[in-house]
């Protein structure tokens, strides 16, 4: 099998993506970041809060939210697992599905979350 | 006297020596050019941010590939998340992409073997890439990984005896 001859790039993109990468340093100056060992201590505890959060979230619907129809399959999971959910009422969001998707993607929403989230429902 | 390097060289020259290799490693591991190229500026941004903390402690462009590899599997694991939200498979997901690649230029034995790596698990599909397609000696994909070359040698086995099995299998729909 003859290999990297299967799959090609666009026409120059090599040289495109050296210039785009190579602006990278003017757009971002590198900075020296030291967690000190209180910052682990509070981050483990801001996971712990997270993780108890997510708890009383998923049990602050109450069964009448639970059955409106406005709740689709994706606001519904938003609602329980984002731990912003409560100020933000994901029924009434003007955002498309795949804006839910990357929002709970990119808020760190883990497959073990997911797993646990429909194993309850 | 040498001239002095500023940071600014150091990742001008990580860049040119670096950014076509990661780019078929990044392309093979997730199977879209924009998700390629998406997450190669992402990788050399996480380069240029960590660059003040580098102590030689590995070669740079070892170092630069565990940036890259880390990167990539974090990538994948968020993938697996979506698709999950989608109530998908990641395995449909990544053959999907293989099937819908607009930049796929293969024989189709060839996309047979793309989507039979793709259903490797994430780790072995990155050893099995990088010894197949990027060609680094195990040494080197030990010292980006952190894994023995004796674990890293078994992996590849079993990976090439996976994807075997899986091509052995689509032969045998096919005469059906």
């Amino acid at each position: 099998m003859t290999k990297n001859t299967d799959i090609r790039v666009p026409d120059g993109y090599f040289s495109d993506l050296q210039e785009r990468l190579l602006t990278i340093p003017e757009a971002k100056s590198p900075r020296r970041v030291h967690l000190a060992p209180y910052f682990a201590y509070a981050a483990s505890i801001a996971v712990l809060v997270l993780a108890g959060t997510f708890i009383l979230r998923r049990t602050a619907v109450t069964p009448e939210e639970e059955s409106s129809s406005e709740w689709s399959y994706l606001s519904y999971l938003a609602q329980s697992l984002d731990p912003d959910g409560a100020t933000y009422d994901w029924r009434d969001s003007s955002l498309e599905d795949e804006d839910i998707v990357d929002y709970l993607v990119n808020d760190g929403v883990t497959l073990e979350e997911l797993v646990s989230y429909e194993e309850n429902h | 006297m040498a001239a002095v390097q500023t940071m600014e060289d150091i990742f001008n020259q990580i860049v040119k020596e670096n950014s076509e290799k990661l780019y078929w490693h990044v392309r093979r591991m997730v199977n879209s050019h924009e998700d390629a190229d998406d997450l190669l500026q992402d990788i050399f941004l996480k380069v240029w941010t960590a660059l003040p903390s580098y102590r030689g402690e590995a070669q740079l462009g070892t170092w630069v590939w565990r940036i890259a590899t880390n990167e990539t599997l974090n990538f994948l694991r968020r993938e697996k998340v979506r698709a999950a939200i989608r109530l998908s498979s990641p395995d449909m997901e990544m053959e999907r992409k293989i099937m819908a690649d607009p930049y796929f230029n293969g024989t189709a034995a060839e996309r047979e073997f793309a989507k039979a790596v793709a259903k490797l698990p994430d780790k072995q599909r990155q050893v099995f890439i990088m010894r197949w397609w990027d060609e680094l000696p195990y040494e080197q994909i030990s010292e980006i990984s952190g894994t023995s070359i004796g674990a890293l040698k078994a992996s590849y086995h079993i990976a090439r005896e996976k994807i075997e099995a899986a091509l052995n299998l689509k032969a045998d729909e096919l005469s059906k």
